[in-house]
């Protein structure tokens, strides 16, 4: 709880929150505000935004309102982020969990697989998952996590093997606690910080991972998304820039308030130092 | 000298059952694709069915999974990485002359962003949570979420569409037999944009690598005897901090390089350069499976020796870790 006091008190943390707040509001007011497909043709083409009150963010080159495109593509890019992290959790806490305990030859096969993923380009990783499966949501979520899960298990593992020396685990042993015990009550609940602090790392990932596979029009075709809207107001790049600018802005701020948030987390989690003391 | 050949043998053994793996996944997802080879080659050029039976008997097809892996192996001993659907070539030639465009932009991009990155990670690191320090930080978290092909079309319309300066596209003027000195200044002008929607964007990485590993110095006890020595704040920066700061900003690297290879794929595409990256689309939206997998396996070798040639460098640095250091990526 103190920790949690801590990261809202850390201005990264409470200006991340907040805009990512907004974001989610934005997200799940979409269907009040703009009911209806987002990609049904409502009004003139390439109205420029700021202009007409009936579609405050103009329309695009086939008369789609922005607004509706770009409150109904945060729900996706929201929900694939957010699947796509519980997805690397849940894969890496599984293998970096094993691996740390068993050791042996499990651990090092295991590690060998994880440093094979890691050595793939996960873009391209992805790219490549999404060709392979079809375009859907389903295989964008998991051409994400195949290129983030082995980070996130190497990182556990390698807290895992350095928390099971140290003294209070050896106290465990010495009073006869078992050993599923120690492993699951008081060694895995220890290393969970470090891993927790890349979750920002993770989703924020997500999100560029996802713009970028929908840029390339191979994003799920049943649904709008900030990538796609970017594409899509590329052709008309000289007459209409408002097009691909405004959802840019829209995952620029979304990102960047995720990236506040790990700030003011590892913030939370770290005492700060005062290295400044000798200097005065 | 010794060191450093046992060093690279290690590290290239070591390497070997990592490629074998990186191979195996492929293999599996390329598996995992609905149809085969012939499929998509018949898509193409159209035949019945005794003219598939024919090309999936001539390409082996009907074989086992272990068994296509195994002639697939030996095949990739001799460096042969199969044949490409949709150019009609063979891959690794496809590679080739793909390769070194790449190579050029993400060589630059590097160059740019760990040049400019590491020094104003300089200026944040020397005064930690000072005034300046909180706002670089800032702009490196900033710069780290923008998307590099929106980026990308931002530099396009400020710098071609609205101040006509730049190219938008491509890797050399269309139809110019520039020569010497001239092309040299007319690919440059082609890649200015690109080698800055892509290094700008790891310059914030660099930024914020150089930071914490001054951060990491400055509790270390020799910072103190410097001071007792009583070197001026200036010269404790320089020569004490940032030279040691400096070196795991180089291990990151090999890591970088991977990212980097997504990041072109679709830099390329937005400015049309004919590089490796953009190969990794086309294999994709046409189904070209065995350039795919030639594609993987090119990148996560060139990750892999990239890390060997920074685990060389490191240890040449810094003589203290010599060649016990595993590599940690």
């Amino acid at each position: 709880m103190k920790k949690l006091w801590r990261f809202c008190q850390s201005w990264e943390g409470a200006i991340g929150s907040t805009i990512l707040i907004v974001v989610v509001i934005m997200a799940s007011i979409a269907t009040i505000v703009r009911p209806g497909d987002p990609q049904a043709i409502v009004g003139p083409s390439l109205i420029p935004a700021f202009i007409n009150g009936s579609w405050p963010l103009g329309t695009d080159r086939l008369g789609r309102d922005v607004l509706s495109n770009l409150l109904h593509g945060a729900q996706v890019t929201l929900l694939i982020a957010f699947m796509a992290a519980a997805a690397t959790f849940s894969i890496g806490i599984i293998v970096g969990t094993v691996s740390g305990f068993m050791g042996g030859k499990i651990d090092e096969i295991l590690m060998r697989f994880a440093e094979a993923f890691q050595t793939i380009p996960s873009f391209i990783l992805a790219l490549a998952i999404v060709g392979v499966l079809g375009s859907s949501t389903f295989s964008i979520v998991i051409g994400i996590m195949v290129g983030s899960w082995a980070g996130l298990a190497r990182v556990l593992r390698a807290e895992i093997l350095s928390i099971r020396e140290r003294e209070f685990v050896e106290a465990d042993r010495a009073v006869g606690m078992h050993p599923v015990k120690i492993a699951f009550y008081e060694i895995l609940p220890a290393a969970l910080p470090a891993v927790l602090s890349m979750a920002s790392i993770i989703i924020a990932n997500a999100i560029l991972i996802e713009a970028a596979l929908s840029f390339l029009g191979l994003g799920d075709p049943n649904h709008v998304s900030w990538g796609k809207m970017i594409a899509e107001g590329r052709t008309v790049l000289r007459s209409a820039p408002y097009l691909s600018l405004i959802p840019g802005i829209a995952i620029v701020i979304t990102v960047f308030a995720v990236n506040l948030i790990g700030d003011g987390i590892i913030e939370a989690l770290n005492e700060r130092q005062n290295l400044w003391r000798y200097d005065t | 000298m010794k060191r450093f050949s046992s060093l690279i043998c290690r590290r290239l053994v070591g390497a070997i059952p990592v490629i074998l793996t990186v191979i195996l996944v492929c293999y599996v997802l390329i598996e995992l694709a609905p149809g085969d080879a012939v499929d998509s080659y018949l898509a193409v050029s159209g035949g019945d069915r005794e003219f598939a039976a024919s090309l999936r008997h001539m390409w082996g097809l009907e074989q086992g999974f272990a068994a296509r892996l195994i002639t697939y192996l030996a095949r990739l001993i001799t460096f042969d990485l199969g044949q490409s659907l949709i150019f009609s070539r063979p891959v690794l030639d496809v590679i080739a002359e793909r390769f070194p465009n790449t190579l050029l932009l993400m060589g630059a991009s590097i160059g740019l962003a760990f040049g400019v990155g590491t020094f104003f990670g300089l200026i944040a690191g020397s005064r930690p949570y000072s005034w300046y320090d909180r706002f670089l930080c800032l702009m490196a978290s900033l710069l780290y979420a923008i998307p590099s092909f929106w980026f990308a079309l931002v530099l396009i319309i400020v710098f071609s569409v609205k101040l006509s300066l730049l190219p938008v596209g491509g890797l050399e003027s269309v139809s110019s037999d520039k020569q010497g000195m001239d092309h040299f200044i007319d690919i440059a002008q082609h890649l200015i944009l690109p080698i800055s929607a892509l290094g700008l964007i790891y310059l914030g990485v660099y930024l914020r690598l150089m930071r914490s590993g001054m951060i990491e110095v400055w509790r270390l006890d020799f910072i103190r005897t410097a001071r007792a020595k009583g070197l001026t704040q200036t010269q404790i920066i320089l020569n004490h901090v940032a030279r040691n700061a400096l070196l795991p900003v180089v291990t990151m690297f090999g890591l970088q390089l991977g990212s980097m290879f997504g990041g072109s794929v679709v830099i390329e595409s937005v400015f049309a350069i004919p590089g490796f990256g953009r190969l990794a689309y086309e294999a994709v939206t046409q189904r070209d499976l065995s350039l795919l997998m030639g594609v993987i396996i090119v990148s996560a070798i060139s990750v892999i020796i990239t890390n060997i040639l920074v685990d060389l460098a490191y240890s040449w640095l810094d003589p203290r870790i010599g060649t016990e250091r595993k590599i940690e990526t």
